[in-house]
This record gives structure tokens, sequence and C-alpha cells, in this order.
């Protein structure tokens, strides 16, 4: 495992790279994309679990944190969606370079699902494009981020517009990004394959696979039922591994080498 | 503004960390700070609060490292059989060796929220470069003020006759899983259930610390309102110590115990960087920051009658 700083003197991004182990070094290598807030807290245990069961397979593993989330530059207020699109198209340069790859596969939970697919609209060597439990309605996020942070927190900052979000701030620009995201209305996608894995049945993700299917997006819809309340804060900073789901996407890596 | 790297360190394992350091042509020296992890969050801290207090340090000119303990984050795992509470010690002391050897570092100041308050006092026993600790929610003892808050309101209540609470600090699983095939080593977590020790025990130890001129700034939540209600009580449960000249204590007490509320987060880094300013960055004396804080709490409270 290599982590360092990449990107820009005045806004280094923070990656880590997993080069394999094993008998085998997969062409393909993987980039992993983390969800945003609290919900990054409480998957980054299982992104790393993730990493090594990939690694294990053979395959490169880069994840890495978008400019104002963990250990990369910016405030937590500075996050912006376009800013992390083109963060992750920063990491996959940054990985094709230090590993010698010619194409990657892009994993993402949540908004970091949303984020892999605007990145891989306009590319043309990305794989596969594993949405895991995504973000599909901007505004339903929104929503959904509000209800989670309660009368208490939830109410805007009156100067700035923020919203605390379980520890986090929800600034009124990317309130107003995120109103313009509905994953729904992509119209085409670099990506050979992508595969829609879900922890249980939502209408929404069903939406998305029928919406992109319906277009002739190479769509694919699995529903592993394990735990998925990823937006959870407790006293305890608990994390959630959902062990049969993350084997399931191990799993979509290892049909492609068979 | 400050510079970080990651910095890798650790004699049997691989630890991993970020060392936010002064800006360039600023000296920094002593102490540095060593931020420690809450249960099993990786190093950013909750709500990402290690790496805003860290950057706020630095541009300070203190430098901060903030790492991952074995088997958290991106550290490795480690092979030997230490419990938690021996191998997080060792590890702190291998970062201040790490820090001594590449910086110069001769002091450092530890600080840590929950577990990470436990094993920041631990060090603190174990290690005679630690010259302070900066705890958030650390472990309390009830005292007879604690009980008059406690209960007075409650005697007036009638509901409060009915049932019985049993109450317990024990910990919890930290990983909540789904059944399936085991991850094998990836599960490999380290392990802590979190019990205040003795009262008597706990003011032996404060004593060696005391004697040997450890500062602490305490920091206490709501979300620990079963063992602390009032701003005060550290002290008054440790009179035999003389603490006075050492201790920074503050209650924040809608806060909850990860700090999730954005102004309380602002408070507690605001807090943390003021008392190491006031007392390794100042001729003042810490005590007189302390004394003007509560000194303008008291004409705040004047003004609102």
């Amino acid at each position: 495992m290599n982590s360092f700083f990449f990107g820009s003197s005045e806004r280094p991004l923070f990656g880590v790279h997993h080069p394999p182990k094993g008998k085998e070094t997969r062409s393909e290598g993987v980039v992993l994309c983390y969800p945003m807030g609290q919900e990054y807290m409480r998957s980054h245990r299982a992104f790393r679990q993730l990493a090594n069961l990939l690694l294990r397979r053979g395959h490169h593993v880069f994840r890495f944190d978008y400019f104002g989330t963990g250990d990369s530059a910016g405030a937590s207020e500075d996050g912006s969606l376009a800013q992390w699109v083109c963060d992750v198209t920063s990491a996959i340069e940054e990985f094709k370079d230090n590993a010698s790859l010619q194409r990657v596969s892009l994993v993402g939970l949540r908004l970091g699902a949303a984020l892999a697919t605007l990145a891989a609209a306009d590319r043309d060597d990305v794989e596969k494009l594993v949405l895991w439990d995504p973000v599909v309605s901007g505004p339903s996020y929104v929503a959904e981020l509000r209800a989670a942070a309660g009368r208490s927190d939830g109410e805007a900052d009156p100067a700035s517009g923020t919203i605390g979000v379980l520890g986090f701030p929800l600034t009124r620009a990317l309130r107003e990004e995120l109103a313009q995201l509905d994953l729904r209305s992509l119209e085409e996608t670099g990506a050979r394959a992508l595969e829609i894995v879900v922890s249980s049945e939502r209408p929404e993700w069903s939406a998305l696979h029928a919406a992109w299917v319906a277009r002739g997006l190479p769509a694919r819809h699995a529903c592993i039922p394990s735990g998925g309340n990823w937006n959870e804060v407790d006293n305890f900073g608990s994390a959630l591994l959902p062990q049969e789901l993350i084997q399931g996407i191990v799993a979509l890596f290892e049909k492609e080498a068979a | 503004m400050s510079r970080e790297k990651v910095v890798r360190f650790g004699r049997e394992t691989k630890l991993v960390g970020i060392l936010s350091e002064p800006a360039a042509g600023v000296v920094g020296g002593d102490p540095m700070v060593l931020l420690v992890n809450s249960g099993i969050l990786h190093r950013v801290g909750a709500c990402r609060f290690h790496v805003r207090l860290a950057r706020r340090l630095a541009e300070e000119g203190i430098s901060a490292l903030r790492f991952d303990f074995s088997g958290i984050g991106d550290s490795e795992v480690r092979r030997d059989d230490l419990a938690f509470e021996q191998s997080a010690v060792a590890e702190l002391r291998e970062a201040m060796d790490h820090l001594a050897a590449s910086k110069g570092a001769r002091s450092f100041v530890v600080i840590g929220l929950c577990s990470g308050a436990d094993m920041a006092f631990e060090v603190a026993k174990a290690d005679p470069r630690v010259v302070g600790l900066g705890v958030l929610d650390p472990w309390a003892y009830r005292t007879t003020r604690y009980y008059v808050k406690h209960y007075a309101p409650r005697l007036l209540r009638a509901s409060a006759w009915t049932g019985l609470i049993r109450r317990r600090l024990a910990g919890r699983p930290a990983v909540a899983q789904n059944p399936g095939e085991p991850l094998l080593e990836e599960l490999d977590l380290p392990t802590y259930v979190r019990e205040f020790p003795p009262q008597k025990r706990a003011e032996d130890e404060l004593r060696a610390l005391v004697e040997r001129d450890v500062k602490l700034c305490a920091i206490f939540s709501g979300g620990q309102s079963d063992h602390y209600n009032y701003e005060g009580q550290f002290a008054d449960a440790f009179t035999a110590l003389d603490l006075s000249e050492r201790l920074l204590e503050r209650y924040i007490p809608d806060a909850d115990h990860i700090f999730t509320n954005l102004d309380h987060q602002r408070q507690v880094v605001d807090t943390l960087v003021g008392w190491l300013r006031a007392t390794w960055r100042s001729t003042e004396p810490a005590l007189q920051h302390a004394g003007a804080q509560a000194a303008q709490r008291l004409a705040a409270a004047s003004a609102h009658g």
C-alpha cells in the first residue's frame, strides 16, 4: 500500500494505491469512490476491505479523498460536485500513470457512485462502472440529508445558508448543485458495463436501471440484501461492513477474469 | 498555510499518518501534537475533527500528527498479541520516536476523544515526553454536586419514580456486520471495552502527572451526562490534587459525544488551540487565558441578568 498526495500543489488530494498481491496481475485497475459526509466515515472500513479483496485477485486498486474531504486539502465547506467530478478524473489519471494501466473500472458508493458516473461519461477507458447504493436524484438526497440532520442541526445558518448534517456542513452551493443531479437522465456513458448493486429494493434504483436499459445503456441491476444505513451516527463511531454485498462486488471482477 | 505530508513509521507494523506543519519558514518547535484515534474511526477523526484541528494548530506554528493505530484506517494489522491498551501506548511512543528522530521533537501534547482520551492518559503515564493532554469526554467521576444536579429535577417528577434504569458504561460492537463469509484478517479490528478506572487509581495516576507538571485540557460533552453534568466536576472529583494551575476544564452541555454540531466543533477547536497557544506559545500563563475566559463568561452572564 502506497499512500501519497497528488494533484496540484494548491489543492493536493490524498490517495492510496494498493498494488496487486498474488501470482496474477490483471490489466484492469479499480478506482474506489467514497461517499461524502458521515457516509464517508461509516464506509471507510468497508472500502479498505474491498480494496484488500480486489488486490488479492490481482487488481491494482486506488482510493482517494475528494477536495475538502478526508485528508485532502480544503475545508469541509469547500467541496463541490463539479470539483469532485474533476477529482475523480485526476485520480483516474494519477492511478493509470502510477500503475501503468490502460483501462480502469470505477466503484462508487452513494454520492461516490454519482460522481463516478459523471466522470465516466466523457471517458473511453472505463471498463466497469459499479454503482453501490447510488444517489440517483440530488433533490431526494438533499431531502434525505435534511431528514437525517434533525431539527437542531438541520436549520441553515442564516448568514451562510449552510446546514449541519450529522457533523458535516451541507452548503447552499452544494445543495444547488445537487438540485441538478439526476442519474436517470444520463444519455450515454463511456463505460462498457454499468452494474447497479444495491443493498435493498428501492424504487429509485429499479427506476434508474429501467431508464438506462430503455436508452440502450449496458446496465444490470443486482440486489444483495445487506446493511445499507450509511448515513447514521452514534456515540461509538460505528462502521458498516455489508460483507455479502462487498463480496458481490468482488465477484463482478472475478467474472470478468473468468 | 500549513503543509501536510504522509508519514510512515513503526518498528514491527507499518503505521500511516499525516503530519501538518507550519508554513515554510515558520519555526514550530516543541511541543508537537499527536491526535489519537477514537474507537475505530480513522485518523481524520470524528466529523473530520482531527484534520480541522491539525491545520489550525499548524497555522499557530504547532506541528500535529494524526495517525492510525494498527488495524485502524490505513495502518497494518499487528501480528503480535498485545492488548489494545498496550499496543496503543507502544505505537504512540513510536510516533514520538519518529518525530524526535525526523523533526527533533522533545515534548508532546496528546489529544483524543473517548477511547482516544483514555489512550492519551495511558501514554502520558508511560512516557515523560508527554507534557500536555487535551482530552474530550475522558473518564469522569460523580461528585455530590453531580447527584444534586442529576436528581433534583427528577425528584419533582412523578414519572421519575417509575421503572428502574440500569446504566452501564461498556463497549458495544463497533462494527455492524452482516452474516456471510468472514473476511479473515480484514476483520481483525482492535477491541477495547471502555471502563473508567477506579477513582482512587485515577487519582493516583493523575497525581503522578501533576508531579511532572503535565498540563490538562478536559472538554466534556452532554453526551456523557450519565457521568458528568457541570463544569468543574472533574476538578471537584480530585480535590486532593492541586489541579488549579494545570487544568482547563470546559463543558458543552448541548453537545453530543462526537460533537456533530458545527458550532460545538468550532468551540472545541478554539478551546484546544487557545489552550495550547496560551500554555506553550505565550509568555502568559495558561491560567490567565482560562481566567480571562471565565471572566468573559461571568460578564456575559451579568449582561443577561
